[in-house]
């Protein structure tokens, strides 16, 4: 097959616009295809954390290439680099079998690359066909409504759009505001559509209209990377899957010469060393939470009727992807909100009635995920975030007034105890990679030997190293006494736990003792797969 | 701290230097020696007994304002509303001293006074109410409260508290002597100063040694944090637009008690805005703001001189301040470009200041949430 050009649909645009390197392809991979998109050795960091690690990948022409993998695998950030989005430290880019460089949006637009991102961005108040007018080929001055009528008629000729050219796109069901952006992507050009996850909003029937589209896009020359984590979608509906883990490309293989079951294991990786189970029986139940029930209306999934306990010397995992009502759980077991139904009783205390401030008083440390926004304040010293939790008393202060001295004194103690680099008090945190902030975070939540931890997937985007010391010293306060809460959306941390909670839709569809849990019924419970009552 | 060698330092030189270049392009262009111009404005400004007198005066309003203001920035409570509370201090002392007119002046001074403190606070309370109820703006909400001030001002002079000797001009008549602020000697610089420095040296003493100073600026850096501590934001954003609008108050009382003895309309001489550019100049610290109050007021009176001497209009300085305060704004804007894409992790206290109060103007359009999740953001990919 030869390769096929990219098209705008002002004929060729790509070929004037967009810096094209004159030379033909030298690694090309053998075969007859050229690739319609090949990735080389892309990587990308934010600051210490390295998000894609030299991740290559090669889409062919016509095809649906699925990106499979767990949160925070790098797939988006990948294709963020693709679409423009992102400029990657290292890599290159080949479309059709020549390297181009793509420094903005604008530049991706104008080789037809076209993505449509997880949150919509459609103008709500805008009807379908000025959604789609907008930023191309608008109107210059006026914005006639016979314009737009005209244009609807062309878009519903050409994609089947079916929809009226009066409505405001918020007035529209999700399925077809999701068509709108695709329809919006087509008419600006694109023949390379990437789909970050565009079925996570949508009922089982849409999904399968949804994909019948896709294949139509396909069948008319567009090549389809669709981002997601579901294993389902990717074996019923694509050509090729491609698999990441932790930043990497870890396979990449036609869909149908692989199983559930192998994709499953390429998502989530081997388990390292596992932990000892607990060395001695749990003791007194230091966390119980019955019937927890949110109705929280900024999210998507709160949790419901959640019923669990957490006994000293134990770890359990409350494993789930993200987004199935882990928010929720987590603020309502740290004394973050009062107005949920059931009850969340730690060491005889409704937190309800308690607040975040006295409830870590209780002895509840909570290391959350957000370590940048929410566990620290950036601009301040270290030793300030090290004393976060106890500024305002004493030692720390007396009268209203802060002693720094002491506060500075005891920070060079734990920056000493646990390997905080730069071993500086006065350096203002922000300036500290992800590693470090987060010793920062743990020195001060654990250093007080807490009765509960409640743990928020506190290895993201840190590097192995640091993720095997960070769990072992989870494991040595339970060793120590201490009931923990683990929310992973990782199912090699899950298992490593004593017990396994499995999270989805916000309900917990099982609780399973180390034993019986292995990773693919846990796996397959988290993705929602395996209906509950099959595990029990 | 490396001062010298900051991000927001060089960018702070940098918007300066543009500014004045600016100002001498400006001058040149209105066909006039530039540095005779800039260098008559400095003369004028602190050259003189009476220049450096007036300089003082003018920086004490400043000073008050700017100390107010420095504390809600800090806490990121943009308070854009210290012109009307310093109307309204203006105001409430001026009524104090109109209706008790043959008082004790140890009683009626000292009331006066309270009276501007009470009635500023409560003025720059109902922003910060409005945003810990229902999640308003406080910016827009302080900005419009400024112009039911001064149309509240313009109401009394020319109707019921309008000076019947006053041949028509709008104004009170003068308060007896006894309610004048006690003055240094025969120059314009008043008791207020005291208060002035006082409140400076009180927040910067607030701010860098005791627990709600450092509560206010977790709150201002760190809001999610802040949260997860269980720190009450709502009480800090209270406190501060409190205490900013009582100190707005003051130095309204300031001006009618201390300098002009008469509420006249327009007593504000938009100094509660000017504060704003004061404390961007000073980056939000004490010391540096408290030199700010010093060169805006030397910038200000230097405006007339230029005005005498050269036939300039004396708005020729106030291009230059407002170049400065555009300089500054920009090139921050700048630094925080070049930064390129990092993490959106935010620099210190000195973040933006003015710039953030532009940007936020330009933002809060959008509603701000009545509660940010503080757990896991529901993220993937």
């Amino acid at each position: 097959m030869a390769a096929r050009q990219v098209k705008t649909s002002d004929g060729g645009e790509a070929h004037r616009s967009g810096s094209i390197g004159p030379s033909p392809d030298p690694d090309a991979p053998s075969g007859n295809e050229v690739p319609a998109v090949s990735l080389r050795s892309i990587s990308k960091r934010f600051g210490g954390v390295v998000a894609v690690d030299d991740a290559s990948l090669n889409v062919a022409p016509g095809e649906v290439h699925a990106l499979l993998g767990e949160n925070g695998a790098g797939k988006t950030s990948l294709m963020n680099v693709l679409a423009g989005l992102y400029r990657p430290d290292r890599g290159a880019i080949w479309l059709n079998g020549r390297e181009v460089h793509i420094a903005s949006p604008e530049d991706a637009k104008r080789l037809g690359i076209g993505m449509v991102h997880q949150e919509q961005r459609l103008v709500g108040r805008f009807t379908a066909p000025e959604n789609v007018a907008i930023g191309h080929r608008e109107p210059r001055w006026f914005t006639p409504t016979r314009y737009f009528r005209r244009l609807a008629a062309q878009l519903n000729a050409r994609y089947g759009l079916h929809v009226d050219a009066a409505t405001p796109v918020w007035n529209l069901p999700i399925g077809r505001r999701q068509r709108v952006e695709l329809v919006k992507l087509l008419h600006h050009g694109a023949r390379i559509l990437i789909l970050d996850e565009p079925t996570a909003n949508l009922a089982p029937a849409e999904v399968e209209t949804f994909f019948r589209a896709i294949r139509d896009l396909t069948g008319a020359g567009c090549t389809v990377i669709f981002i997601t984590h579901k294993l389902d979608e990717v074996l019923r509906y694509t050509d090729r899957v491609t698999v990441m883990r932790a930043g990497r490309v870890v396979a990449s293989m036609a869909t149908h010469e692989t199983s559930r079951e192998a994709l499953n294991r390429l998502m989530v990786g081997e388990l390292g060393e596992r932990v000892g189970p607990a060395t001695r029986a749990p003791g007194e139940v230091i966390l119980a939470v019955r019937g927890l029930t949110l109705d929280d209306p900024t999210r998507a999934v709160n949790p419901r009727d959640v019923t669990f306990e957490v006994r000293a010397g134990e770890v359990l995992a409350v494993a789930g992807v993200a987004g199935n009502g882990q928010a929720g759980l987590v603020e309502a077991i740290t004394g973050h909100i009062a107005d949920y139904r059931g009850s969340v009783v730690v060491l005889g205390h409704e937190l309800r009635e308690l607040g975040a401030r006295r409830t870590a008083d209780l002895g509840v440390a909570y290391i959350p995920e957000d370590r940048r926004e929410v566990g620290l304040v950036g601009g301040q010293s270290v030793a300030v975030n090290l004393a976060l939790r106890r500024f305002d008393r004493p030692p720390y202060s007396r009268g209203g007034w802060v002693d720094y001295t002491a506060i500075r004194r005891d920070a060079v103690e734990l920056i000493g105890r646990y390997g905080i680099r730069p071993p500086d008090p006065d350096v203002p945190v922000a300036q500290l990679s992800g590693g470090n902030q987060q010793r920062v975070v743990i020195a001060r939540e654990l250093s007080g030997d807490p009765k509960l931890i409640v743990a928020d997937n506190f290895t993201r985007g840190l590097d192995p190293r640091s993720t095997q010391q960070f769990s072992d010293e989870l494991f040595a306060h339970r060793d120590r006494g201490a009931a923990v809460v683990w929310i992973t959306s990782d199912l090699g941390e899950a298992l490593s736990c004593d017990r396994i909670a499995i999270l989805n839709r916000g309900r917990l569809v099982a609780v399973l003792d180390r034993a019986e849990a292995t990773r693919e019924r846990v796996g397959l419970l988290m993705s929602g797969d395996l209906p509950a009552h099959e595990s029990a | 701290m490396t001062f010298a060698a900051s991000r927001p330092a060089f960018a702070w030189l940098l918007g300066l230097g543009g500014a004045i270049a600016f100002f001498l392009l400006f001058v040149l262009v209105l066909d006039r020696n530039p540095f005779t111009v800039f260098g008559a404005v400095l003369v004028g400004a602190f050259g003189s007994d009476v220049g450096l007198n007036r300089t003082i005066a003018r920086a004490i309003p400043l000073l008050l304002l700017s100390a107010g203001l420095l504390l809600a920035f800090r806490a990121k409570f943009w308070n854009i509303g210290l012109n009307g509370a310093m109307y309204m201090g203006a105001i409430a002392a001026s009524g104090v001293a109109l209706y008790n007119p043959t008082a004790p002046g140890w009683l009626i001074l000292p009331l006066m006074l309270l009276s501007a403190l009470a009635v500023g606070a409560a003025w720059s309370l109902i922003p910060a109410l409005l945003r810990v109820w229902f999640g308003a703006s406080e910016i827009i909400v302080s900005l419009m409260l400024n112009y039911v001030a001064a149309r509240i001002g313009d109401f009394l002079v020319i109707s019921y508290w309008k000076d019947p000797n006053g041949r028509g001009f709008p104004g009170t008549a003068t308060f007896q002597e006894g309610f004048w602020l006690p003055r240094l000697g025969s120059s314009n610089v008043h008791l207020g100063l005291l208060f002035g420095v006082v409140a400076m040296v009180a927040v910067w003493l607030v701010l860098s040694r005791t627990v709600w100073g450092l509560r206010v600026d977790l709150v201002g850096q760190g809001a999610r944090a802040a949260q997860y501590l269980g720190i009450s934001s709502a009480a800090v954003l209270l406190a501060v637009a409190g205490v900013s609008g009582a100190l707005g108050g003051l130095a309204g009382a300031g001006e009618v008690a201390g300098l002009n003895h008469r509420l006249e309309a327009g007593v504000t001489q938009d100094l509660g805005y000017t504060a704003i550019l004061v404390v961007s100049l000073g980056l939000l610290r004490p010391w540096l703001t408290a030199v700010a109050c010093l060169a805006v007021a030397g910038l200000l009176v230097g405006g007339t001189q230029v005005q005498l001497q050269f036939g300039l209009p004396s708005a020729v300085s106030g291009v230059l301040l407002w170049a400065i305060l555009y300089g500054v704004i920009n090139a921050q804007n700048l630094a925080e470009r070049w930064k390129g894409g990092a993490p959106p992790f935010r620099p210190a206290a000195r973040e933006g200041t003015a710039a953030a109060v532009v940007s936020r103007l330009a933002a809060s359009s959008g509603a701000r949430g009545p509660r940010d999740g503080l757990g896991s953001s529901e993220r993937s990919g």
